[in-house]
C-alpha cells in the first residue's frame, strides 16, 4: 500500500514539476534580454526572421506577450538597444554619443522609449529623429546624435533625467539583398560620455 | 519503502520530457491566448469598417508598445460578417505601410507603398468564399485592380502607418491619410 502511494506521489510530482518547469522555461526564454530567435549585434537586437506570418513561434510568442507589432521583412528591420556598447543599461543619468553608419534603406527613424515600450511624456520636446532630420548636418549617410537629459551640442535626443530608457532604430524599405547581411559595423556605436 | 533507482531516473526523464512539451505547447499557444497582443490592443471598442486616426481613436485603443512616434497611423477594425471589406489608401512621397492583423493577433499580410498603382493601394479582404464569389463575378478579360486577400478570421484590424520624414511634413501626411477609405463592399 505504501509502495503504491509512493508511486502515485512520484507520478503527481513528475506531472507538477514538468508543468511548472515548462512554464518557467517559457517565461525565462521570453523575458531574456536576448530572446530566442533574436540576433544581437553589439547592443542592438533585431528579429530578422520576422516575416508576414510574424516569424517563428518564439518570435510570435515574444511579440504577443510584449504587445507590440514587429516590423515585417517587407517593411524593413528594427534594432532595439537597452544597453550601451559596454553592456551597461542605458540611463538618463548619463550622456551618450550615438554615432556611426546605418544600414541602407529608404529612411531610418530613431525613437526613445521607456523600458516597457511606452513613450516618455512630459516636456522633453523631441523624442525621435529621422534620417532626413539627422543627416542635415552630416556630409554623408549615417548619424551622430547626443542622448542625454540636458541640452547637448548638435543633434540632441532628450531623455528623462535619471530614468532607464531604450532606443529603437528602424530601417524602412531596405533592399532585400541586404537581408541578414547587416553587420555590427553597419550600426551606430552607443558610447557613454559621462554620468552625473 | 525505498524507491528503486530506475523509478527515480524514469520520473526525472518524464519530468524533463513533460517540461519540454509544456514549454513548446505554451510557446505555440501563447499568441492565440494572449489578450494584450497588438490586434486586441487596437481593436478594443472601435467601430467596424472605418478608418480612424490613432488620435481620434484616443483612449479607446491601448497604445502599441514601441510604436514609432515618427509615424501617423490609421486603424480600421474590420468585420467580414456583412461581406468583404475594401480599403483604398493613397500614397505620397514617404514610406507608407499597411499591416492586416487577424483577431488572434496573427498577421494576414503586410505591404508598403511599393505595391501602389497610380499612388493608390487598393485591397479587398474577405473570407475564402467571399473572395471566390468576387472572382466568379469578374469578366474573363478583367484584371482586378485591387489585391484580394482571404482572411481566416471574420474580424481583424488594418493598421496604416505613414512615416513623417520631417516634422514640417506632418500636415501633408495627415491630409493624405484623411483620404483613405475602409468600408464594406
Amino acid at each position: 500500500m505504501a509502495r503504491r502511494f509512493l508511486t502515485l506521489f512520484l507520478v503527481c510530482l513528475t506531472l507538477c514539476l514538468g508543468v511548472v518547469a515548462g512554464l518557467a522555461l517559457t517565461r525565462f526564454v521570453l523575458d531574456s534580454q536576448r530572446p530566442f530567435g533574436s540576433r544581437s549585434l553589439g547592443p542592438w537586437v533585431s528579429w530578422p526572421a520576422t516575416d508576414r506570418s510574424g516569424g517563428d513561434p518564439y518570435t510570435r510568442a515574444f511579440f504577443a506577450r510584449r504587445g507590440d507589432l514587429p516590423m515585417t521583412a517587407v517593411e524593413g528591420i528594427a534594432f532595439h538597444a537597452s544597453t550601451d556598447d559596454g553592456g551597461e543599461a542605458l540611463s538618463g543619468a548619463c550622456v551618450y554619443s550615438l554615432a556611426g553608419s546605418v544600414p541602407t534603406g529608404r529612411i531610418w527613424t530613431l525613437n526613445v522609449y521607456r523600458p516597457d515600450g511606452s513613450v516618455p511624456e512630459g516636456r522633453l520636446g523631441r523624442r525621435t529623429f529621422t534620417s532626413f532630420e539627422a543627416e542635415a548636418d552630416l556630409s554623408g549617410p549615417g548619424l551622430k546624435i547626443a542622448i542625454g537629459s540636458s541640452p547637448q551640442e548638435g543633434n540632441w535626443l532628450p531623455v528623462e533625467a535619471g530614468a532607464p530608457f531604450a532606443l529603437v532604430l528602424r530601417i524602412y524599405d531596405k533592399p532585400t539583398s541586404t537581408d541578414g547581411a547587416v553587420r555590427r559595423s553597419d550600426l551606430p556605436r552607443i558610447e557613454k560620455r559621462r554620468c552625473s | 519503502m525505498r524507491l528503486p533507482l530506475l523509478k527515480i531516473v524514469l520520473a526525472a526523464s518524464a519530468t524533463l520530457i513533460l517540461a519540454g512539451i509544456v514549454h513548446l505547447v505554451s510557446i505555440v499557444l501563447l499568441p492565440s491566448l494572449a489578450t494584450g497582443h497588438a490586434a486586441a490592443r487596437l481593436a478594443q471598442g472601435l467601430p467596424f469598417n472605418r478608418f480612424l486616426t490613432t488620435e481620434a481613436a484616443g483612449p479607446r485603443v491601448m497604445p502599441i508598445r514601441f510604436e514609432d512616434a515618427t509615424t501617423q497611423s490609421l486603424i480600421c477594425r474590420f468585420s467580414l460578417q456583412q461581406g468583404p471589406v475594401r480599403i483604398d489608401v493613397p500614397t505620397g512621397e514617404g514610406v507608407l505601410s499597411i499591416a492586416i492583423l487577424q483577431s488572434d493577433g496573427r498577421m494576414l499580410t503586410s505591404m508598403t507603398d511599393r505595391v501602389a498603382q497610380r499612388r493608390l493601394i487598393s485591397a479587398v479582404i474577405g473570407r475564402a468564399e467571399q473572395i471566390a464569389a468576387l472572382e466568379a463575378d469578374d469578366a474573363d478579360d478583367d484584371v482586378p485592380t485591387e489585391l484580394r486577400l482571404s482572411s481566416l478570421s471574420d474580424e481583424g484590424v488594418i493598421l496604416v502607418k505613414a512615416v513623417v520624414s520631417r516634422a514640417t511634413d506632418a500636415p501633408i501626411v495627415r491630409d493624405l491619410l484623411s483620404q483613405a477609405r475602409c468600408a464594406a463592399l
